[in-house]
């Protein structure tokens, strides 16, 4: 029999997807563990049923109290290894198959034969990122870096403009709360007063009492399109980080 | 990223073609790949390779204050200094910071005032939408907080208020004056600087990269009523 792979809240593109059958489980009890945003558990609850719409009936998708609800005594899970030490030791208790993590540039594996070629020296951003440079070809140009500089951070200290009141950027792409996300804000007002919901006002702070701002377009997971990344649309004007990204405004 | 949605590696292979096709400058693609390639995946990596102790067993500075509830409950309206306040505002609205506002304006107040790293980091984590438990701890312990004692950078990012003022527009709708450490003016950052380097002196006297801010320090006149003033400081005010 196949194995079901059972994905978390940091696993939910299309990289941590091989075809096969999936499984979510939005467990209340994760989201009580600790006090948090609202806007993060809004985010993090939008983005899970998102998913599991679209993967429709690939994925066997659960509304719990406890992971425990569902995978205790079953023998088909695998998991990509996930992404906090506590998450390891529960799929490794459980017995789940593991693969190897995924979602970064660099795998673990080439992370420890680097950090072990390094003997007894640090382990110094800077060498790291100049050997993922080389390893992966980013921006270089044969064995030099591309323009003859590893860094150029130096270039992106500017002051804003004289007397701006913006830098005449185009707005980011913002997305468009849908009935999922009405789920969820309903939950999460409803969760202000229940401890049954979604999660309870104990972790809510008290300082973010209103729902998150209602933002303006698509929601983040509705639109696979819209998270293809064009690298055109605001490149133009806005040049990726720009030269202003040590700065900080009080202007909103 | 950090929900897994977008796959890092097909993002700065994206921005770096803008760059190779002319379309983008090569300082804004290669600040940026370096914050993708570059320091999110050696954050990730380190939290693997420094151990699940990390988070919690390092207090170099012997930081040992409770988050106060401005932090705790976001309460920007009860903090008079302008940077301060409108960074945990817009961390109020939106569970976000720049990452600016994260290190020179909260993290830089939290160091200069002694608060436990440790609460610090969890504070961080559950606060902002991208506070995953991997991300802080090297970020929080080590960049910000210097916690770790040198194993992440290699000394606290800290400054008064007149670094502030040269990088960011707060400081002229601000009560407090940067360029001023002590009296009713004083900006919290610029006494805190020197009140902090008070405190931590004897931890940081070994470290070469501190030798000409702890000068600074010796050389000051006023540097027992500053520290006395940060000391009595009343919060946020």
């Amino acid at each position: 029999m196949g194995r079901v792979r059972w994905i978390f809240a940091g696993q939910l593109g299309d990289t941590f997807d091989d075809g096969g059958p999936m499984l979510l489980i939005e467990a209340r009890s994760v989201l009580r563990r600790r006090p948090i945003h609202r806007a993060k558990a809004h985010l993090i609850l939008s983005a899970m049923r998102h998913r599991a719409a679209e993967l429709g009936d690939r994925v066997e998708f659960h509304q719990v109290e406890a992971y425990s609800d569902v995978v205790r005594g079953r023998t088909d899970l695998e998991v990509i290894d996930p992404t906090s030490w506590a998450a390891r030791r529960t799929v490794r208790r459980l017995g789940a198959h593991i693969l190897p993590s995924r979602g970064f540039v660099t795998t673990e594996e080439e992370f420890a034969s680097w950090a072990a070629a390094r003997g007894d020296g640090r382990l110094l951003l800077e060498d790291f990122y100049r050997h993922t440079r080389e390893r992966t070809g980013l921006l270089m140009e044969g064995s030099a870096p591309a323009g003859g500089r590893w860094n150029y951070d130096g270039d992106n200290r500017q002051p804003p403009p004289k007397n701006a009141v913006s830098l005449g950027l185009p707005d980011p792409r913002w997305p468009e709360e849908d009935d999922i996300d009405a789920g969820v804000r309903a939950a999460s007002t409803a969760g202000r007063r229940t401890a049954t919901s979604a999660w309870s006002e104990t972790t809510v702070p008290a300082g973010s009492p209103r729902p998150p701002p209602r933002p303006r377009r698509r929601s983040p997971t509705s639109s696979r399109p819209g998270w293809a990344i064009s690298g055109r649309s605001r490149m133009p004007r806005s040049a990726v980080t720009g030269p202003w990204l040590t700065r900080c405004s009080a202007r909103p | 990223m950090n929900l897994g949605l977008l796959d890092p590696r097909h993002v700065v292979d994206t921005v770096a073609a803008q760059y190779t096709r002319g379309n983008a400058p090569l300082s804004s693609v290669e600040g940026f790949v370096r914050q993708v390639a570059g320091w999110r995946d050696y954050v990730w990596h380190l939290y693997w390779h420094l151990g699940e102790g990390y988070r919690f067993s390092h207090n170099a500075l012997r930081a040992t204050a409770d988050l106060p509830r401005e932090f705790v409950e976001l309460d920007a309206a009860a903090i008079e200094a302008n940077c301060l306040s409108h960074s945990i505002a817009g961390l109020r609205e939106h569970g976000w910071a720049h990452h600016i506002q994260r290190l020179m304006v909260i993290g830089n107040w939290a160091l200069q005032r002694g608060y436990d790293p440790v609460q610090l980091n969890d504070w961080f984590t559950d606060m902002f939408v991208d506070g995953t438990p991997w991300v802080m701890p090297a970020n929080v312990i080590g960049m910000s907080q210097h916690a770790d004692g040198g194993i992440v950078a290699t000394k606290p990012y800290t400054s008064g208020g007149a670094y502030i003022n040269k990088m960011s527009d707060y400081c002229g709708g601000c009560r407090f004056d940067p360029k001023v450490r002590l009296g009713p003016d004083a900006c919290p950052y610029t006494g805190g600087y020197w009140a902090f380097l008070d405190r931590v002196e004897p931890a940081l006297r070994g470290n070469h990269r501190m030798a000409q801010p702890l000068a600074g320090l010796r050389g000051l006149a006023d540097r027992e009523a500053v520290v006395q003033q940060e000391r009595e400081r009343d919060g946020f005010h």
